[in-house]
């Protein structure tokens, strides 16, 4: 009697935890199979170009004419060097802008600021990792496009050099947490062996610790281009949106995000996105 | 405390004399009322159970307590001749004053940058006097032989053993006066062992050396005087011999013989 | 705008943004971190 008890139990209990396995396995299939299944949507979507209105591949990715027509018979043209050089400009100036200020804010708060400051500064960049793009976009667009066009010879203020000045603010966090974490994890050893040698702080800096962060720093560096690269919203809100060539950092110019964002059907224009979009973003926080 | 010797000793064989030493960490005091004098040439070994400030006092003779926030001292320290919180500064004590640490830690650069980093920190850029004194460091340190053809190769790729004795030639080639050495060889295995402190007898001949060691047995193989050490005071300096067959106070003899420590 | 040459172009210009990303996280991958495992090797 008891062994029938035991032995249905034992089946019962088995016949939960296959089902449940099964489940657990199933979506951890479809989570590793998601980014395959988008990344296989967008090939199909993407090569439509090439494929059905028959353009190539060159002359998406060099030639400055871009007038696709609206219909399905094609015969338009589809040169996107303006949006894509409009990226690739946009994000290398707002390296050229953030990397400096996060290295030093990195070396400040893994070398010389004490525990209690490090302890306070810390989550507060960390924080600012967080903040909704609209926002940035937006003060970008109340604050730094009036103050560009005040003391800059500019006719919109809307320009390149903002949208550069927003992304930099935006990666500087991405870049900074990344650089102090990777310098906090050299081994006080080596720094110990070289204060022991008669080195002061900066060539301790210089020529142990940099050196040894470089990685980290690196990976900082790839990982805040490629949000800035990645980044619609902000860039759209400030950087005018007309489809020329980013030749000056006084003019409006597009990136290949904004020209995504803006073409799709969505709502952006540039200067009539601040009123409606307002109280939105006061949502947002 | 009680301390033994010659009395009057000559200034050109004192290389350092503490005295009346006070130490804070903040509020906790790690060394009381220290008085003690290093000799010329000599190998002076510190021991002492753990936590009784023998290393706190290793790291204050080449001031590398300065880098330890809350950390306050108070009287003198001469190093031939010199108050080194008055009359020196830290860098070039330093220069004077090598370390070389518990743990083997050469940096994740070449051998020859590793032996090399002293001198350029000191200003020496010229190729082939830093191949020199990188050459003649490692001679000293015994084992140029094992590393000559591949100074071009990571540091970290040596043993444990190979690591530490390269940390000694680094130390070396800065061109120091005195080597601190803080238990250099706890992390290491027992041929090793050997290895580095035949090395420290070799290097006592042209350089000081005061060694941290938490192993009677290695104080009393190698070392010339003794100094004991228990709960931030100098309880007991001596030459070796003396110190460990007949020690005058009480607690020296409790920690030799075992009953703690 | 509805269908057609134009929305295609779009599409083309999205798939190039994720190829770009994907190259950025694979020299991520590469270039990033390795010397640290290497010492832990020891």
């Amino acid at each position: 009697m008891i062994n029938e008890k035991v032995t249905q139990k034992l089946v019962q209990v088995h016949r939960k935890e296959t089902l449940s396995q099964s489940v657990i396995t199933a979506c951890g299939i479809a989570a590793a199979l998601l980014p395959f299944l988008m990344a296989a949507f967008l090939l199909v979507k993407g090569s439509g170009t090439f494929w059905d209105f028959g353009h190539s591949i060159t002359e998406f990715l060099f030639s400055a004419q871009w007038k696709p027509s609206d219909t399905m018979e094609g015969g338009g043209q589809v040169g996107a060097a303006m949006f894509i050089s409009g990226s690739l400009v946009t994000c290398f100036l707002s390296l050229v802008f953030a990397l400096p200020v996060s290295l030093a804010a990195a070396i400040y708060m893994s070398e010389m600021a004490s525990p209690a400051v490090q302890r306070l500064i810390r989550p507060v960049v960390e924080m600012f990792t967080g903040i909704p793009s609209v926002i940035y976009g937006w003060v970008g667009l109340t604050v730094l496009v009036p103050f560009l066009r005040k003391i800059f010879p500019m006719p919109f203020g809307f320009s390149v050099l903002a949208a550069s000045l927003v992304l930099a603010v935006m990666i500087f966090p991405v870049i900074t947490t990344m650089a102090a974490d990777a310098m906090l994890a050299v081994p006080k050893s080596w720094r110990d062996a070289s204060y022991g040698l008669g080195a002061n702080r900066w060539e301790t800096i210089r020529n142990v610790i940099l050196p040894a962060a470089q990685r980290g720093i690196f990976t900082g560096v790839v990982l805040g281009l490629a949000r800035a690269l990645g980044e619609a919203l902000a860039v759209a809100m400030v950087i005018g949106q007309m489809k020329r060539f980013p030749t000056s950092l006084f003019m409006p110019a597009s990136t290949m995000t904004t020209v995504i964002a803006n073409d799709m059907g969505g709502p952006w224009k540039a200067g009539n996105t601040a009123q409606p979009c307002g109280p939105w973003a006061c949502c947002c926080l | 405390m009680s301390e033994q010797g010659n009395g009057s000793v000559s200034p050109e064989t004192l290389v350092f004399d503490v005295q009346h030493l006070d130490l804070y960490y903040g509020k906790h005091q790690a060394l009381k009322d220290i008085n003690m004098q290093v000799k010329r040439n000599e190998i002076t070994a510190l021991i002492g159970p753990s936590g009784c400030g023998k290393s706190t006092l290793l790291k204050t003779l080449n001031r590398m307590n300065d880098w330890v926030s809350g950390c306050r001292v108070e009287g003198k320290i001469l190093f031939e001749g010199k108050d080194i919180f008055k009359e020196v500064d830290p860098l070039a004590l330093r220069y004077r004053v090598g370390m070389v640490f518990q743990q083997p830690s050469p940096f994740p650069k070449s051998i020859f940058d590793n032996v090399a980093y002293g001198p350029r920190v000191q200003g020496i850029t010229n190729k082939a006097q830093l191949a020199e004194i990188v050459e003649k460091s490692l001679r000293q340190a015994a084992i140029w032989d094992e590393l000559k053809d591949r100074l071009d190769k990571s540091a970290l790729g040596l043993s444990g053993g190979q690591q530490q004795r390269l940390c000694i030639a680094r130390t070396l080639a800065a061109q120091p006066s005195v080597i601190l050495m803080d238990e250099p060889t706890s992390a290491l295995d027992p041929i090793s062992t050997q290895k580095i402190e035949d090395l420290a007898l070799e290097l006592k001949k042209d350089y000081t050396i005061v060694i941290v060691t938490h192993n009677m047995q290695q104080a009393s193989r190698i070392s010339d005087k003794t100094a004991f050490f228990y709960l931030g005071e100098l309880v007991e300096m001596n030459d070796t011999e003396t110190l460990f067959t007949n020690p005058s106070e009480p607690r020296t003899e409790s920690y030799i013989t075992g009953r703690f420590g | 705008m509805e269908g057609g040459e134009y929305s295609a172009a779009l599409w083309t210009l999205g798939l190039l943004l994720f190829v770009i990303s994907f190259i950025l996280i694979f020299i991520i991958h590469t270039f990033g971190k390795d010397p640290l495992k290497l010492k832990e090797e020891d």
